[in-house]
């Protein structure tokens, strides 16, 4: 499962579970504008949800993002 | 203008004339000149070239013989010994495509020059035309009086050992390499014309057309996510500090795997990330914004995931080289494998 | 708004006691030239050379090259922002010297690295070098900055900036007592003809941060959102060059003479109406951002009734995403566009030669490959140092004499992959 910013990218090579991160491109998971605490609970938060893709069924290039994954 | 060029052609049973299906498993052989559609086809070669001989296989029998096939009509080519080989056209064929692409290349290697004719869906197209001229033809044998004149000028040219120009100019299938040549025209007057065509409906024609990358076809999702081995890949360029083992910052040819195996998160200082194509400022401040280890262990921790791969592996992904790259995911997706990993988890920048 | 702009062709330059233009010649007074260029807070030292077309010169550490451009009357200034107030330009009368070039020529004191560093962009005067560069076929007075022990490069770049902006005005001022310029041309949109399609240009500039950003009116354009400015603004200076990635940057010089929107204006009422420019930023730094600017592009064509774009992008790596964003949403919107890029596709052109597409880029100008190589010869003379170091040659990272042949691609050349564009290389499929 493929985490990052440039998911246009990522469909385009065909990887197929793709999760759009809310980190800038530099740094996926990465939020420097957080404190060091908050920002380590924002990507728990993120891989969390991101994984779960991994027991997901897909047949093309599919992205999720947090909302998609954990609901509103 | 020279004397004529000798042109060995090759064709299968169905235009040899041996007979069709039934007798696709017909061996190698031989015929002196033109057969079949090489009559018309050294009809269109004129004065310029004769085609002093005709190799004929079955093609069940090419299929399932290659190496047998080539060398038996290699050594019925040698005593010829003719300038240039031309084989089909095989339309939509795939067997007898794929037969024309591989004894193309095999003839090749002895230094002369082959033309082949196929269809665009032949199979064949896909496996040989980065190897071989390969010239466009219609779906059947029907549009053979369309094919054969144009065969016969691109072989000529070829057997002459002519300069080939662009493919859309010379009409072979693009052999996956683009060259640069210069215009009179600067790109904003082409591009403005090529507006004013597109605008207009009037026929334009892109200097660049992208084909696609095709499908991955998706893995099953991991049935027990709790029970598996999960591992971190990146193409951050995240490497322990001082890169010992000098992952390039573009252009990458190489990947690495390094230990996690004790850790809770990546330390500050102990790693950069060797990425010439994004600010790496904020993961060398914190690696874990590129390699997220204090995330992963919570959810090892927690049973989330079973376990995570006691190492993490890294590439570059800045100017890659498409080839390269589709080559070290094959090698790490070995590796992985071979280590019983059962999901990877790639943050890329 | 019209624009009336005079040419004065530069035949040669040299140095003597008194700046002058007579008969297509430019004389220099050195050392008024490097009193004016000064900064003495940050610049210890300025010197000057003169490189013409057709020597054996090489021309190395190029920051920003400049075309002497000056306003006849009125109230405005050229370099906007820079030279005076951020007044809107691109009406009344403009002299400039056409033919000639100043080029800032420096090293920065403080090191740079990663995304934001200075990429060295060579510029060869013969050679088949030339035509891969900028500047190869101007007259050039190249500025030579020494900086002041301790100084920032902020303040280094931003000082040698207004220098040279400086100088390039002086130059043009020398224009003033003439009467008969050798061109005059009159530049002015006005009302559209409904014959004919409503087409913009959509420039797309490269904004990273410092050393790698363009300026707009004096500001660098980091909180842009896509605008219209009126081509017009362009031959005024309104947008100036800030980035030193030398081989993807639009120089100052060739915005003043922008191809893009000089082939528009040449079909302007024959065959469409010249709407303006859609000015935007690119290299957002994510994929929401990238899709949210793409589509205020699209916004700004539709408000402004455009039918088709030609488009250009300043930069390469992730910015071609933004690209490809805009290319979608315009499409979408109903708007044809038409896009003039350079290709990568390594050294063979065996390789992916674009690193973002969508299918509704069916309409591609190519400037042709810019990794392919090819050797430059030795120079007799350089210019601005001695070593050149690239930052994406083979010898990535080492010193190399900058008097010796070389082995390069566009990626070495000053605007390699803009000059490419502008004189007709393009790349085939073989």
């Amino acid at each position: 499962m493929t985490v990052t910013a440039l998911i246009s990218i990522a469909e385009r090579v065909g990887a197929n579970r793709i999760f759009k991160t809310e980190g800038r491109f530099h740094h996926p998971l990465g939020e420097p504008t957080l404190t060091r605490e908050a920002e380590r609970g924002w990507r728990l938060n993120l891989l969390r949800a991101a994984v779960r893709m991994l027991t997901q069924p897909v047949e093309k290039p599919t992205v999720k993002s947090l909302a998609d994954l954990v609901g509103r | 203008m020279g004397k004529p060029l000798t042109v060995l052609h090759y064709i299968n049973q169905f235009f040899g004339g041996i007979g069709g299906e039934d007798k696709a498993d017909v061996a190698p052989m031989r015929r002196d000149g033109p057969v079949g559609p090489g009559v018309a086809l050294a009809k269109h070669f004129g004065g310029d070239a004769t085609i002093v001989g005709t190799l004929i296989c079955g093609d069940n029998f090419f299929v399932e013989h290659q190496e047998e096939a080539i060398a038996l009509l290699l050594a019925m080519a040698d005593t010829y010994g003719a300038d240039l080989l031309v084989a089909g056209p095989a339309f939509s064929s795939g067997r007898y495509g794929t037969a024309c692409g591989a004894l193309a290349v095999a003839w090749q290697k002895r230094g002369k020059p082959a033309a082949v004719a196929m269809n665009v869906n032949n199979p064949g197209v896909e496996l040989y035309r980065g190897d071989v001229y390969i010239v466009p033809t219609g779906h059947t044998a029907v549009s053979m009086s369309d094919a054969l004149p144009r065969f016969a000028a691109f072989a000529l040219k070829l057997g002459r050992g002519a300069e080939i120009g662009p493919a859309d100019a010379e009409g072979y299938f693009p052999r996956g390499v683009r060259r640069n040549l210069r215009l009179e025209q600067a790109a904003g007057e082409r591009a403005v014309e090529m507006l004013l065509a597109k605008l207009a409906g009037r026929p334009y024609r892109s200097e660049l057309v992208i084909e696609e990358f095709g499908t991955v076809p998706p893995p099953a999702p991991v049935p027990d996510l709790p029970r598996a081995l999960v591992a971190l890949v990146t193409e951050s360029g995240l490497v322990p500090f001082g890169n010992p083992d000098k992952l390039e910052t573009w252009n990458a040819s190489k990947w690495f795997k390094y230990s996690i195996a004790g850790l809770d998160d990546l330390e500050r200082g102990k790693y950069q990330a060797f990425h010439g194509g994004c600010d790496t400022a904020g993961t060398d401040d914190d690696p874990d914004r590129a390699v997220p280890l204090d995330a992963a262990r919570i959810l090892e921790k927690e049973g989330v995931i079973g376990r995570l791969y006691d190492h993490y592996y890294v590439t570059t992904g800045n100017m890659a080289n498409i080839k390269t790259m589709t080559r070290i995911g094959a090698e790490v997706a070995r590796d992985m494998k071979a280590q019983g990993i059962q999901a990877a988890i790639l943050t890329a920048t | 708004m019209k624009l009336t702009l005079e040419s004065f062709k530069v035949k040669a330059v040299q140095f003597g006691s008194r700046t002058a233009f007579a008969n297509g010649t430019l004389t220099i007074d050195r050392e008024e030239v490097c009193r004016l260029a000064q900064d003495s807070t940050f610049i210890a030292l300025v010197e000057v050379e003169l490189a013409s077309p057709g020597e054996e010169t090489r021309i190395i550490h190029v920051m920003d090259a400049i075309e002497p451009r000056i306003k006849v009357g009125g109230e405005t200034v050229v370099f906007p922002g820079f030279l005076g107030p951020a007044r809107t330009v691109g009406h009344g009368v403009t002299r400039r010297l056409a033919g000639l070039a100043v080029l800032e020529s420096a090293r920065l004191p403080e090191p740079t690295a990663g995304i934001l560093e200075f990429n060295e962009g060579i510029i060869d005067m013969s050679g088949p070098g030339a035509a891969r560069c900028a500047c190869s076929d101007t007259h050039n007075v190249v500025l030579l900055f020494t900086p002041r022990p301790g100084v920032t490069n902020r303040e280094f770049e931003a000082a040698l900036r207004l220098g040279g902006l400086r100088v390039a005005r002086h130059l043009a001022e020398a224009t003033l007592g003439m009467s008969v310029p050798d061109e005059v041309e009159e530049f002015e949109t006005g009302a559209a003809d409904p014959g004919l399609p409503r087409v913009a240009y959509v420039d797309q500039v490269q904004q990273q941060g410092f050393l790698v950003q363009t300026f707009l009116y004096g500001q660098p354009v980091e909180s842009v959102v896509p605008t219209i400015l009126h081509p017009n603004e362009y031959f005024d200076g309104a947008v100036v060059s800030g980035n030193y990635r030398s081989m993807m940057k639009t120089p100052t010089w060739l915005r003043l003479n922008h191809p893009v929107i000089r082939a528009l204006y040449r079909r302007h009422r024959r065959d469409l109406n010249f709407v303006g420019v859609i000015f935007c930023r690119g290299h957002f730094g994510d994929h929401q951002l990238k899709e949210r600017n793409g589509y205020m592009v699209a916004n700004v064509a539709r408000l402004l009734g455009v039918q088709g774009v030609v488009q250009t992008l300043e930069g390469t790596g992730n910015t071609w995403v933004d690209f490809m964003q805009g290319v979608r949403a315009l499409e979408r919107s109903g708007i044809r566009t038409v896009q003039i890029v350079h290709e990568l596709g390594g050294v063979e052109g065996t390789d992916w030669p674009i690193v973002d597409y969508t299918p509704e880029a069916d309409a591609i100008v190519s400037g042709g490959g810019a990794d392919r190589r090819f050797t430059v010869p030795a120079m007799k003379r350089v210019v601005g140092g001695t070593e050149v170091v690239f930052s994406s040659n083979e010898g990535w990272g080492r010193s190399l004499s900058a008097a010796e042949g070389l082995t390069v691609s566009a990626h070495e050349m000053y605007a390699g992959f803009w000059m490419m564009q502008t004189n007709g290389f393009t790349a085939r499929d073989f």
